[in-house]
């Protein structure tokens, strides 16, 4: 197997990031939260799977070093603890936040390959499958009816199927957490916004198929919901779920056209925010970066600025913030496939969020993703913490 | 004397040359007992090897034979390291006594076990360079005299007065480069295990399973017998300033104790009572020592800043500055002591050690452990118990402290106490006294780290499984057991 | 890990009863990312794998474990941090403790200025704990993602160690599980009663360097306790610039002699411009622009310290033709942060985008220990040995033909005694640098005996597959012995320390 240097941006199979694999020198940063940002012992840690199952395998290291093995066929891709190992990775990409920058290398892009890999040799997860028969019979990850999408929205509210501004709301905000969409629909109204929805044309954004070694699929779902609104000359697509947002905007990697621009909520309401009113909030809240709206796609302040600019919000960080933010636990296909897991690892988050003496000691949660605030909610009660979307707390401010 | 005796010293003499093989009983009764509790033991006789050949011979002869052998270099230990106990020889190698080697850029010395710190600080202070203007000095042991062996004494882990500033926890020994075993091989440690380094400055690096060049320190001579090393030696400077804070409770010192050490100043710390503070300045011993006792505070700090003019200024500004903040009086001088700073400077660097302070009253013994300061306060209020008990003078006991490291915390700690040798009962009394201060001190969480004599009983007692590895130790280096045999339980 | 993923068989059974089914793994997957580190390919290949992976909590599991394995005569291999290190791949089969679990901290005495902490903690953690209380740990060049126990017993230096001394100098006392399953404490806690690690040496014979340079043969070091230091109230980087090797030699043993400043270590710029560059190109166009020597500098304490040991920094300066250049220097921010930190050592986390873009392993002297006054020959060698070799296809060549700058890093000890020197030319990929050897190795061998400097990476040159330089053998006798008495059956790590030629 020949060891060149090939270029980042040219790698487009597993076998071109064989030399990068070679390169780790198991300097075991990846593993650990960035020193100079550790303030604490107790939330030193960034892996989320590392932490959970701690063998080596369960880091990026020991996955690179499955990745080498499986180039060089010494490692049979089929069989449950290779998988097991492989797609327990929330796809967080702390750990290429931190390679990235110390010693050039792309751990997460690398994992994402061999995912690709594993599926083309061994098949799809079960759980994994089930999200694609869902999304081939119904649209959507959920297994839900496809009339139901947008049965949140109420009988009395009349949205355009068709405007140059269009809001993709996305499966997980429909069938899970629809609070959100309708909270992001009245903000848009309140600031004057004309937009339409996709309505019974819009299916599943295909996200998670490209974060669980499926591109073939999800690129095909990404493709039908481009190719849709491509047709209507839509000028701006809004999105308030950063999974949906991240695939609109990459679709250069998948060689898909748009013919629009994609913005994502927060960033399109910040400038505007002088345009609302808001009433005082007496809250002491803190803030999580999703992985796939932090790290994925730099937006970071945002967010930030808009809950500060409600009076009477105190917000306080958790020592891991931003780029440093610790996974919620849901994202890469694992609340699908390793639901109690995805759940430990959100208890992990919200004992940061209520911890006192290290953590932000804050009794509510503010996230920007409905993916996050579904796997949180999911133990919140055992903390006596409120999880929120963004969307709600503004709504919630405005007079 | 038996035939194998008069054989076996025939053997010796053939070796030594008849000179140097003492047997006359006088000489003999000098070698079999120290100032120590350890019982005294009359050797067979003394041999004075002048070369390390001789001095394998000899160890070869003894192993065959399986006659003990006891190492002596000055006898200054004064805790019972140097006597034989089991009988067999002692192998007097004080005539080693060169100082090979001096680098005046790297500050080290090569010297053999007999060289003194006397000796050692007469030559390097006439190493005088550009980057050495004033001499260089070895760092002078605590309670030892300054004729008492370079060597030796370092690799005991003897207390220096400059533990303060650079720790205490991996003295000044650099690498061994003669160590003669109990097979009579020849050892070499650190470094100096490679052939051709030239420059063997360390025990810890490069060379594999660094234990082993440790393990000859703190052993008493157990392992082998030790005949040359490398030691560290420090600049002597420009300007040299003694400083006092005074105290009456010792509890009032161990805050400043750490509030001082934090600003890292000085070279030589310490903290004193006053009856040790008063063997230390009085020239006299006993004459002057009630009266300079007198006028002494019941305890003192002192540090000794080192350095250029301008730097000796500013680290006193600093220390003046930190004295107002903590409502203590910084002192330049002992008021009703004449020259009291010039004493102290002269047993720090050129000490006189119990040699003087032990005419008192004849003799001295000491009791000298690492502890955190925090337990200070129990342990004196321990030893005034047993004072009490015993009828000893409670201000006749002597302490003193020295940080163990740069950092605060960590203290070597000793009680000193004076006794008429020539009074059995009171010498009775005292060491039944000594006896029961070592096992509450060592209940109490006194670290005895150098347990010499009784104190091995009591410190292995709690430290089997220790034991038990440095024993394993000492049979595979000495499977005949001739080397310094009953010490350290081996 | 779920126990329905391993494979069963009596070795997996007994240590899944010592510790339970989550924490032993014996799949193919968990045997792969064991098998490798960086340089395996150099020294070892990637040979026999372990048969079971197991990560213990406690030292009684340790205890455990290693009573199991002693009994069936079972290897065992210690992995820690395993940054760097090629000692860590189990080379005979066996079990693996990996001692990622073993990772609390058991007490910051602050009034002592000691740290306790389970061997498995990483340095960033205790660290952070240690922040809190202004105390710092002198951490040596690598990574804080490296475990205590394994750095503090192995470690050397980092720039504060001209002040507060190597790494193991700092190291109080450790817990171990010897061979045979018993448990040692050294220091002050070798008396069983006692619960505070206060000293190191003792009682009696000092066996407070037993895990050192042993790679786990002499057992599993558990926990460990360390010095820590105080951060100061006025804390100021300083550089001074040569652009003579001679010149930056005698100017640092001056400094060295004086005994100031805290962080004290001299290095090349080619070396510094390594943590900051992403490439080897970018990494020369920095050197070609600086001097080519610095003393980097921290000083710390009262502000009268830090303006008193400036002076005198600045006085050496002038003496011997150097430059204090600027306190800003772009290029070099992430070592001069790391400065001003002494406690995160910031760039000991760039040590690793050296050591994996740039290289740091090209052809030199590696790190050695020697005197200060030997820094000059051991430079210039390194630049001859360079610029004379040709490498085959080497796209260093042009550099070095008009300006080489070999790597440089010196780090006294305390007093300056003795330093570690390192001196390595830029880095070359593998193959080249395999190509190379068979010159470089006798060359630097040569120079190595010449000056007597010797090499300290992995304890000395005794390795298998390195050339072994030789050492006195009563020595090598001893510490084998001593060996087969502690491991009679060499179940820990074998073939590490003690090659096959020795055991």
């Amino acid at each position: 197997m020949p060891k060149e240097y090939i270029w980042p941006r040219m790698r487009t199979c597993l076998e071109d990031y064989y030399e990068m694999l070679l390169r780790c020198n198991k300097c075991s940063l990846c593993k650990h939260l960035w020193p100079a940002n550790t303030y604490s012992w107790k939330f030193g840690y960034q892996c989320p799977s590392g932490e959970e199952f701690i063998f080596e395998q369960y880091y990026s290291t020991g996955r690179l070093e499955m990745a080498i093995a499986a180039i060089e066929e010494r490692l049979d891709m089929k069989v449950d603890d290779f998988l097991h190992a492989l797609f327990t990775c929330t796809a967080c990409g702390s750990c290429e936040a931190t390679a990235e920058m110390v010693c050039t290398l792309t751990p997460l892009r690398a994992i994402e390959e061999l995912k690709i890999k594993a599926v083309e040799k061994g098949g799809l997860l079960p759980e994994h499958a089930k999200l694609m028969e869902s999304c081939k019979v119904n649209h959507n990850i959920y297994n839900q009816p496809h009339e139901l999408r947008f049965a949140w929205l109420p009988k009395n509210m009349n949205v355009s199927r068709k405007a140059s501004v269009m809001y993709f709301v996305g499966d997980t905000i429909c069938y899970r957490r629809p609070e959100i969409a309708l909270a992001t629909i009245k903000l848009l109204r309140r600031l004057g916004i004309e937009f339409g929805i996709l309505g019974e044309r819009e299916h599943s954004c295909g996200e998670v198929f490209f974060r669980t070694g499926n591109v073939e699929f999800g690129r095909k779902l990404l493709k039908e919901n481009l190719e849709y609104l491509n047709s209507l000359n839509v000028k701006t697509v809004i999105f308030s779920d950063p999974h949906c947002y991240r695939v609109f905007s990459e679709v250069d990697k998948y060689n898909l056209n748009r013919s629009f621009e994609c913005v994502f909520i927060s960033e399109l309401i910040e400038p505007l925010l002088q345009k609302l009113q808001f009433k005082r909030l007496e809250k002491r809240l803190t803030y999580h970066d999703p992985c796939q709206l932090g790290r994925a796609l730099g937006i970071y302040e945002p967010p930030r600025n808009i809950l500060k600019s409600i009076p009477g919000v105190e917000l306080v960080e958790m020592p891991r913030s931003r780029r440093l933010s610790f996974c919620c636990g849901a994202g890469g296909g694992v609340i699908f496939a390793y639901p109690e897991f995805a759940a430990r690892t959100a208890r992990r988050r919200l004992e940061e969020v209520t911890d006192v003496a290290d953590g932000a000691g804050a009794k509510t949660v503010v996230t920007h993703c409905p993916l996050c605030k579904d796997n949180l909610l999911r133990v919140a009660s055992d903390f006596n913490v409120e999880v929120k979307d963004i969307m709600e707390v503004v709504l919630e401010a405005l007079t | 004397m038996s035939e194998k005796a008069i054989l076996f010293q025939e053997q010796l003499a053939n070796i030594v040359g008849s000179e140097n093989l003492i047997t006359n009983r006088e000489i003999l009764e000098r070698y079999s007992c120290d100032q120590s509790f350890v019982d005294p033991v009359m050797p067979l006789c003394v041999v004075r090897p002048e070369t390390a050949e001789q001095v394998q011979a000899i160890i070869k002869i003894c192993n065959s034979c399986k006659i003990p052998v006891t190492p002596y270099t000055t006898g200054c230990n004064n805790q019972g390291a140097a006597i034989p106990a089991l009988g067999g020889i002692v192998v007097d190698v004080s005539g080693l006594d060169k100082v090979l080697r001096i680098d005046a850029i790297s500050r080290n010395a090569h010297v053999e076990v007999g060289v003194t710190f006397e000796q050692l600080l007469n030559e390097a202070r006439k190493v005088k360079t550009d980057l050495t203007p004033y001499g260089l000095r070895p760092s002078a042991p605590v309670e030892l005299p300054a004729c008492a062996s370079v060597l030796v004494s370092l690799l005991e882990y003897n207390p220096t007065w400059t533990w303060s500033r650079y720790g205490g926890d991996d003295n000044d020994v650099l690498s061994l480069t003669r160590l003669v075993l109990p097979s009579g091989e020849i050892m070499k440690t650190g470094l100096a295990t490679v052939p051709f380094v030239k420059k063997p400055y360390t025990d810890a690096a490069g060379v594999p399973a660094s234990f082993i060049n440790k393990i000859f320190h703190g052993a008493q001579g157990t392992f082998g017998i030790v005949l040359e090393g490398w030691v560290k030696l420090m600049s002597c400077q420009e300007v040299n300033k003694v400083l006092f804070w005074a105290f009456n409770k010792v509890e009032d010192a161990i805050k400043p104790i750490r509030e001082i050490k934090w600003l890292r100043y000085g070279y030589e710390m310490f903290l004193i009572n006053r009856m040790e503070l008063a063997l230390m300045l009085a020239d006299k011993v006993p004459e002057e020592v009630d009266k300079i006792r007198e006028v002494l505070p019941p305890w003192t700090i002192i540090l000794i800043l080192r350095g250029r003019a301008d730097e000796v200024e500013y680290q006193e500004e600093d220390l003046k500055e930190l004295s107002s903040r903590l409502g203590i009086k910084m002192l330049t001088e002992i008021s009703g002591v004449d020259t009291a700073n010039e004493k102290i400077m002269r047993e720090v660097e050129c000490p006189q050690g119990w040699k003087k302070t032990s005419k008192y009253k004849g003799a001295r013994n000491v009791i000298p452990f690492i502890t955190p300061q925090k337990r200070i306060p129990t342990f004196n209020k321990v030893i005034s118990k047993l004072t009490q008990k015993y009828g000893y003078p409670t201000e006749d006991i002597g302490c003193l402290a020295i940080p163990a490291f740069p950092e605060p915390g960590v203290v070597h700690y000793q009680y000193s106490f004076a006794r008429n040798p020539n009074n059995p009962e009171e010498t009775e009394k005292v060491k039944e006294m000594v006896f029961e201060a070592y096992e509450q001190l060592v209940s109490l969480g006194a670290f005895f780290s150098r347990p010499y004599g009784r104190l091995a009983e009591l410190v292995y007692a709690r430290a089997g499984t220790y034991h038990s590895i440095i024993k394993k130790f000492k049979q595979l280096v000495d499977p005949n057991n001739i080397m310094n045999p009953g010490k350290l339980l081996l | 890990m779920p126990e329905m993923l391993n494979y069963p068989n009596l070795v997996y059974e007994r240590l899944r009863d010592i510790l339970g089914s989550k924490y032993v793994s014996n799949t193919p997957c968990t045997l792969v990312a064991y098998a490798a580190q960086a340089h395996a390919s150099l020294f070892f290949g990637k040979e026999r794998l372990s048969e079971t992976v197991v990560t213990p909590s406690t030292t009684a599991e340790i205890q455990n474990i290693i009573t199991f394995a002693q009994r069936n005569k079972i290897p065992v291999a210690i992995y820690s941090s395993a940054v760097f290190a090629y000692w860590s791949i189990s080379k005979h089969g066996g079990i693996i403790i990996d001692m990622k679990r073993m990772n609390k901290i058991m007490n910051v005495d602050e009034e002592n200025c000691l740290a306790t902490s389970q061997a498995g903690c990483p340095l960033q953690r205790l660290t952070a704990e240690l922040l809190k209380k202004k105390l710092f740990l002198n951490q040596g060049g690598a990574p804080s993602s490296c475990l205590v126990g394994s750095r503090f017993t192995y470690g050397n230096v980092n720039k504060a160690s001209g002040r507060i001394g190597w790494e193991y100098r700092n190291m109080v006392g450790w817990e171990m599980v010897l061979p045979d399953g018993t448990i040692l404490r050294n220091g002050s806690r070798a008396n069983a009663y006692e619960t505070e690690q206060f000293w190191a040496h003792g009682p009696g014979p000092d066996l407070w360097l037993l895990p050192r340079y042993a790679m786990g043969q002499f057992g599993v070091v558990t926990e460990i306790t360390i010095r820590c230091h105080t951060l100061d109230e006025e804390i100021k980087p300083l550089w001074v610039s040569f652009n003579d090797i001679e010149d930056a030699q005698n100017a640092y043993i001056e400094f060295v002699h004086a005994e100031i400043c805290t962080g004290s270590s001299l290095y090349s710029t080619f070396k510094t411009a390594g943590y900051a560059a992403d490439t080897t190109e970018s990494a020369y166009r920095i050197t070609r622009m600086f001097p080519e020597i610095h003393m980097v500098l921290t000083l710390q304490g009262t502000s009268r310290r830090v303006v008193w040991e400036e002076k005198r920094v600045r006085e050496i300066a002038k003496k011997y033709n150097g430059r204090i250049i600027t306190d800003k220097f772009p290029p070099f921010q992430v070592a001069f942060d790391s400065q001003l930190s002494m406690a995160a050592s910031i760039y000991s986390e760039y040590t690793v985008k050296y050591f994996t873009t740039i290289g740091s392993g090209g052809p030199g002297t590696g790190l050695s220990i020697g005197a200060l006054d030997d820094i000059e020959a051991a430079y210039k060698f390194v630049k001859r040995l360079n610029m004379e070799q040709e490498w085959q296809g080497n796209p260093n060549k042009g550099f070095y033909a008009d300006t080489c700058a070999p790597g440089l890093i010196v780090y006294p000890s305390e007093g300056g005694h003795y330093a570690l020197i390192e001196c390595m030319g830029p880095g070359i990929d593998q193959p080249a640098l395999r190509k190379a050897n068979s010159s470089v190795v006798p060359a630097v061998f040569s120079f190595r005996v010449e000056t007597g400097l010797q090499a300290d990476m992995h304890g000395g040159q005794t390795v298998p597959g390195r050339r072994d330089y030789g050492l006195w053998p009563t020595y090598i006798e001893l510490i084998t012995k001593f060996h087969e008495i502690l491991d009679p059956n060499n179940i820990m790590h074998p073939g590490t320390l003690f090659p096959p030629m020795f055991r």
